[in-house]
């Protein structure tokens, strides 16, 4: 939890703007939750009885091929055919809870976010490929999804927050490159060229690998050096992005999301921060609690604090 | 014999890599130099412009002014990259002139408010950042430099090869100090 005085009183004051503007939609969403809990369960019992009668059939084929024509070429189709119908059962019985937390985020989150500044929610919406492999943080990617996207100003700073997944298919399956939440914010400075500040792997920096050739950077900042190696096209613009102050400020940020990866590309006079999270975030409801229970919705006013404790901590809206 | 050889092979590819990190450590430091130079031709760019401005309504500060365009012109003729000590010099001393003129602007209100005067501030302050960024770059440079030269077995390469320690670029007492907000409240 990020601890400082201005966010103390923002958490006191959104027990007010709880009650003011959340309280009274969640409690209409909770005969729409009890409606989806019903059809959850009857999916889960009807779909649990299905499930290991279709695995003892998969079973029982799977011998058969085995010992009465002694090959199992057909197996990896059969392998193939459990997992498709495994995954359709799964989606089938989650279909109930997807239904709840997309109509709770229709009726509350914009109203949510509004508390922090004025924004507008989208869903599965995703931040372009272009700019994402601009940044130099994530790269080789194929796959790209987005899950909550929201795009507004936070005491007029303009910012994109988006929860976004990207993946690489391959032949043998896929592997996820980055989860978490991206962070796409205009920076009061304007520069021409890209200073990239990536987490420091210790021994293993020389396994850091940029689209662009970029010159590696070191700075006088001890601790900051420990925590991050810092690449960039220019040495001054660099020095001119990360002063000394900036980088301290930037040891806040990495403090408050410890355990986590994060990482900054400063481009195009913008500022993007991938956070790996690797969870659902801004999920403020749970088909299995009260809608109006308050451990969900306090979740995602630490997740949003958290995202502008950001902001906070770059001092980016004083300058 | 052969160890011999590869003893001595050995001892040249070392002799080599030192060489080359020197010349390396040696061009960057030339290379923050213009840096620093190229900078300051911005804050030079920027002077006049704010000096017109102010003219129309800091009569009082005359002086001032004249001592600034003085500087300006000195500062202009010498180059970081050929003499950094002289330079050095006269750039504190512009520095702590264009932090007297700020301090003098807060007593002409009607020029401390006017856009241009805004517009020609905020891009001097721009432009002291960049400087101090580029005299981060150099010093750091410098460090490198100076560590290379001094310590063994680099130094013995140094002194044969004749590259010398670089001068640091100080920033003047007075801005090394921290405030005491103390002091203005006595």
């Amino acid at each position: 939890m990020i601890q400082s005085d201005y966010f103390s009183k923002l958490r006191a004051d959104f027990d007010d703007f709880y009650y003011k503007n959340l309280w009274y939609k969640l409690v209409t969403l909770e005969e729409n939750r009890i409606k989806h809990l019903h059809r959850f369960w009857l999916l889960f019992f009807l779909l649990g009885i299905a499930l290991p009668l279709f695995c003892l059939w998969a079973f029982g084929e799977w011998m058969y091929l085995v010992f009465t024509e002694g090959s199992s070429k057909d197996i990896e189709g059969l392998l193939k055919l459990i997992l498709l119908i495994g995954a359709v059962i799964v989606s089938v019985i989650g279909a109930p809870i997807v239904a709840y937390h997309t109509d709770v985020k229709d009726s509350i989150i914009d109203d949510f976010i509004g508390f922090f500044g004025s924004f507008k929610h989208y869903f599965f919406k995703k931040i372009d490929d272009n700019i994402i492999t601009q940044s130099q943080l994530i790269s080789g990617f194929n796959r790209h999804s987005g899950d909550d996207y929201f795009c507004g100003t936070y005491k007029d700073v303009r910012m994109i927050i988006s929860e976004e997944h990207l993946s690489k298919k391959h032949n043998k399956g896929e592997s996820t490159i980055f989860e978490g939440i991206i962070i796409l914010l205009d920076f009061p400075k304007k520069f021409n060229g890209q200073t990239v500040v990536l987490k420091d792997w210790g021994h293993f920096n020389f396994l850091h690998t940029t689209e662009k050739k970029l010159e590696r950077i070191k700075l006088e900042d001890i601790i900051f050096e420990k925590e991050f190696e810092v690449y960039g096209t220019d040495q001054i613009e660099a020095r001119y992005l990360l002063t000394t102050a900036f980088m301290e400020r930037m040891l806040l940020v990495r403090n408050a999301f410890k355990g986590k990866k994060i990482q900054f590309s400063f481009f195009d006079s913008k500022l993007f921060i991938a956070i790996n999270t690797s969870k659902d975030m801004f999920e403020p409801a749970s088909l299995f609690k009260s809608s109006t229970d308050r451990r969900p919705i306090n979740d995602v006013l630490e997740q949003f604090i958290s995202v502008f404790s950001i902001v906070e901590f770059l001092k980016l809206t004083q300058q | 014999m052969t160890v011999i050889i590869f003893a001595l092979l050995a001892i040249m590819a070392v002799f080599y890599f030192i060489y080359v990190s020197l010349i390396k450590k040696k061009n960057k430091v030339k290379e923050a130099s213009s840096g620093i130079d190229v900078q300051l031709k911005k804050r030079y760019d920027t002077i006049p412009n704010l000096l017109s401005m102010a003219s129309k309504y800091m009569s009082f500060e005359e002086n001032l002014l004249k001592e600034i365009t003085q500087l300006r012109t000195q500062a202009m003729e010498t180059s970081f990259l050929k003499n950094p000590k002289e330079s050095v010099k006269l750039e504190n001393k512009l520095s702590s002139k264009l932090k007297e003129f700020n301090v003098s602007v807060e007593n002409y209100p009607d020029l401390k408010s006017s856009q241009p005067m805004v517009q020609a501030m905020s891009s001097l302050s721009d432009v002291e950042e960049n400087i101090a960024a580029a005299r981060r770059f150099y010093n750091a440079a410098v460090n490198d430099l100076n560590n290379a030269v001094e310590i063994f077995p680099s130094s013995l390469i140094a002194n044969m090869l004749n590259i010398k320690q670089a001068v640091f670029f100080e920033t003047p007492e007075n801005e090394k100090q921290s405030i005491q907000a103390g002091d203005y409240f006595k």
